[in-house]
């Protein structure tokens, strides 16, 4: 009896686990492209990430209920948390450009008064947030929510644009002169400082996306940001500091390695991140430069 | 050549950093008690040469030999426990510390096991010679104040002295005069040769001021390309048409 | 030396003056409070010998660790289990012997899969951060062999030879236990090898090449810091009775390090100081400020992440000397160590 309902379960729970994996490393992917811009490139380790994901989803959250769309969320967040960002680049960032572990310390600093804050605001109970799309469509086995299909078609849209907006854009050329060499890009009559604010903004407001699409799938909560910053910070560095193709590989290989170890150890959820969390360490020790590392940097 | 005075030797030294070609096959020799001086024109390889030395950098090709012993694949700290001591091209003394302070981490580095070291608690014993080189760089009077608020040839006198403190067999100058006007060139002329005098330390000068080599060295080897180009007296390489040509002509 | 010259001493000296004050104040505190009280302020004493540890290893070495909380809970578990499971082990030894040669070995397997490939800065943050956070979870995991996400409870206080040890004098033992510890790492800090730390933290290739082995340098003092670490856990088991994940994870790690940043980092009384200085405040806060509570004590920990190291001990000394109190001038101060011949009490 059980070998024939396995045999029935078996397909409909890998379709299941391929598109939950596939909703999860798109969010993720989105969170760490905006750390390969803040971190990645401009080389700020901000850990206060996690918690502009997290204001991602607290503004979908307010937004919804204050009585508007949804839809009105997704596309106010990213701006919201950008202007955090902002704020937090022209506040704090920018007197620590050169202090590494400086920054590290006071952007946790403010991580915690955004955490606080939001416990102070909305509370310590579990939010939760509903998509703007309704409906199950039946796809690989199963059947599932429209809503997970636009979760991965925005982060592939996103990322592309991303990809393009730094590659072949006036904008974003500059902005990616401005990192590169300071100097030369101000002799050339580039605006630095407008610059650094609007790439830092432009990551924080990626997070933020990621948080508000991902919303309706998780419980929101004040604290869900610590993983959303490890698995970003991860993502960044085992897939290539500094290189958009590197974050999404990192990001899809610690997804799926999550989601792998998960359903072998369905009892063991914890050890099945912590494998994960051991795997990029390994990786990270080995392979300092990430998985695709740019050529010949020594 | 190699005779029982030489003091340091590399043999098809080679250094790549991917298609580029830093140091490419030298062979070169440091007699005991000589002030070698490196010169040629910037990206000829004399930093990288130099770090070679040091340990900073790993050849990709070749080996270096120290009083014999072989040490291409020895660990930087190890190489200045062997007395292979460097001054760097960007000055690095310790902003936030006293002269004095600075001259005492420099001085126990060499001379110490872990174990000594957190045995010893009384610096007195070294104070005497400490005070002794720093009178040398004149610098004596401001022994208390913070490294970082030293001008910028200051800053590398002490950490030449500081190089020096710790009784370097061979001391890597690595452009002892960048920045310098030509009043502290001078000062550090005399500071070399004072150092020269009282301890007879071999050195290695990496340098781009001419002027200032020749009155430091007469035994010079220019670098082109990461190939040695010519040796010898300062007047050998003045003479000579092909230095002329790649590195004289643009002073 | 007279006790006219020791008192001249501390006149000169308004931290060793200080100091002594702190010390006055943590003998007399089983005195004014009561038991249950004791008992909590002597767990305030083993988080500040862990703020202590950090402090030798961020403060001074400048190896800034997110996660050193895993040694402390990893001597918490471990004094835990033995006492409750394996009794026959003389308790001292469990928490002053095993303890700390446990996480040392700990200390010494993480630091040699970092250091090894030169991974610092903050990289090095970042990993002991996932570090800790693996630690938690693994301890959340083991249900029956550790309690999961419940602890383990009813660990029996600190017996010595059958007799139990009560909780004032316990408070004096574990009061002892931090001014030792204290006491050693003052030693090495100011020896020639705290030196060595110093030229790490400020440069550490150029420290190098002045003939520091500076790996072994830093593998020493991690090792070092998480041996006494994992005493603090150790004692932590005993007086609280109840271990638990959070003990080993990211949270208390980053908030020892909030507490050595506000107290004066590189200081190591700034560590205790802070330490001891925000449990208590945290504790006499009500429910209902907490949230308040921690972003002013995260404004004021910016603050001086942006402004500068020297933190509240910091703040004290340029009051001192505002005040007129001792001659606390470098120059005079390097006088008179010159004329000493002491070695460096450097002021950071």
């Amino acid at each position: 009896m059980v070998p024939i309902e396995l045999s029935m379960l078996v397909p409909l729970q890998v379709g299941q686990r391929v598109l939950v994996a596939a909703t999860s490393i798109s969010a993720l992917v989105l969170a760490a492209a905006g750390l390969t811009i803040i971190f990645g490139l401009m080389g700020v380790i901000n850990l206060a990430h996690g918690t502009f994901v997290m204001l991602g989803a607290y503004t979908g959250f307010m937004i919804q209920n204050a009585g508007f769309s949804p839809w009105l969320g997704i596309i106010a967040a990213p701006f919201v948390v950008g202007a955090i960002g902002l704020v937090l680049e022209i506040s704090l960032v920018k007197r620590l450009y050169e202090r590494p572990l400086d920054t590290l310390l006071a952007t946790w600093g403010v991580a915690i008064i955004l955490r606080e804050g939001v416990k102070l605001v909305f509370g310590t109970s579990q939010k939760s947030v509903s998509a703007p799309i309704e409906g199950s469509i039946s796809l690989l086995g199963t059947q599932a929510p429209v809503y997970w299909l636009f979760i991965i078609g925005i982060s592939a849209s996103v990322m592309t644009a991303v990809i393009l907006l730094f590659k072949y854009t006036d904008v974003g050329i500059m902005a990616l002169a401005v990192i590169e060499n300071r100097e030369m890009a101000s002799a050339l009559g580039i605006d630095t400082t407008l610059s650094d604010r609007l790439t830092f903004a432009f990551g924080s407001a990626l997070a933020g996306l990621a948080g508000v699409i991902i919303a309706p799938r998780l419980s929101v909560n004040a604290e869900m940001g610590l993983s959303w910053l490890a698995n970003s910070f991860l993502a960044v560095i085992v897939g290539g500091v500094g290189t958009f193709v590197g974050t999404i590989a990192g990001g899809v290989l610690l997804g799926g390695l999550d989601n792998i170890f998960r359903s072998v150890l369905p009892d063991l959820t914890a050890v099945a991140q912590a494998l994960v969390l051991v795997v990029a360490l390994v990786i990270i020790r080995y392979r300092p430069n990430g998985l695709i590392a740019p050529g010949g940097r020594e | 050549m190699s005779s029982a005075d030489t003091i340091l030797e590399t043999q098809g030294l080679t250094k790549e950093f991917g298609n580029l070609v830093a140091v490419d096959d030298v062979d070169f020799t440091i007699e005991r008690g000589s002030t070698v001086g490196l010169i040629g024109p910037n990206g000829a390889g004399k930093t990288t040469f130099q770090s070679l030395l040091s340990g900073e950098h790993a050849a990709t090709e070749g080996s270096i030999l120290f009083e014999g012993d072989e040490i291409t694949g020895t660990d930087p700290y190890r190489r200045a426990r062997m007395g292979i001591i460097k001054k760097f091209q960007v000055t690095r003394v310790y902003g936030s510390e006293s002269i004095l302070e600075n001259m005492r981490m420099a001085m126990h580095g060499r001379l110490s096991s872990t174990a000594e070291l957190l045995r010893s608690h009384d610096d007195s014993a070294l104070d005497d010679r400490i005070h002794e080189l720093l009178d040398v760089a004149n610098l004596r009077h401001k022994k208390h104040e913070n490294a970082e608020n030293l001008s910028h040839g200051e800053q590398q006198w002490l950490e030449i002295v500081m190089a020096v403190s710790t009784d370097p067999k061979l001391l890597l100058l690595d452009e002892p005069t960048s920045g310098m006007g030509p009043q502290e060139t001078n000062e550090t002329v005399d500071l070399l040769r004072t150092i020269k005098e009282e301890t007879e330390t071999t050195m290695l000068v990496v340098e781009h001021d001419m002027d200032f080599i020749q009155k430091v060295s007469n035994n010079l080897t220019v670098l082109h390309h990461g190939e040695i180009l010519a040796q010898g007296t300062v007047e050998d390489i003045q003479n000579n048409d092909k230095v002329q040509e790649v590195y004289l002509g643009r002073e | 030396m007279s006790a006219a010259a020791k008192l001249a001493r501390v006149r000169k000296s308004p931290r060793l003056a200080g100091k002594l004050a702190g010390l006055a104040v943590l003998l007399v505190v089983p005195l004014i409070l009561s038991s249950s009280d004791v008992a909590t302020w002597s767990v305030y004493l083993t988080f500040a010998i862990l703020a202590l540890a950090i402090d030798l290893v961020w403060g001074y070495t400048g190896l800034l660790t997110l996660g050193h909380a895993a040694f402390f809970g990893a001597g918490a578990y471990l004094a835990a289990k033995m006492l409750i499971e394996v009794p026959a082990v003389p308790d001292p030894v469990v928490v002053f012997v095993l303890a700390p040669v446990f996480c040392a070995v700990l200390a010494l397997a993480i630091g040699w899969f970092l250091f090894s490939a030169n991974v610092s800065g903050p990289y090095f943050a970042i990993t002991t951060l996932i570090v800790a956070i693996v630690f938690e979870s693994i301890a959340g995991e083991f249900v029956s062999f550790l309690g999961g996400f419940n602890g383990l409870y009813n660990i029996p206080s600190l017996e010595v030879v059958g007799i139990g040890i009560e909780t004032i004098p316990m408070y004096y033992v574990t009061l002892a236990v931090l001014l030792g510890l204290f006491l050693l790492s003052r030693w090495i800090v100011d020896s020639a090898f705290g030196r060595a730390l110093r030229g790490i933290r400020q440069d550490m290739e150029r420290t190098a090449m002045f003939g520091y082995n500076t790996e072994w340098a830093r593998l020493f003092v991690f090792t070092l810091s998480g041996a006494m670490a994992g005493i603090a856990g150790g004692m932590y088991a005993t007086i609280n009775n109840f271990v638990s994940p959070p003990l080993l994870g990211f949270v208390l790690s980053t908030q020892v390090v909030i507490w050595i940043a506000v107290g004066g980092r590189g200081t190591l009384v700034g560590a205790v100081l802070g330490a001891i200085l925000i449990q208590y405040l945290n504790s006499t806060l009500s429910d209902l400020f907490v949230n308040s509570w921690n972003i002013l004590l995260a404004v004021v920990f910016i603050a001086f992440v942006l402004i500068g190291p020297r933190g509240l001990v910091g703040l004290l000394e340029d009051l001192a000397e505002r005040l007129g109190l001792g001659e606390e001038s470098t120059a005079a101060v390097a006088a008179s160590a010159d004329a000493e011949g002491g070695g460096g009490d450097q002021y950071e």
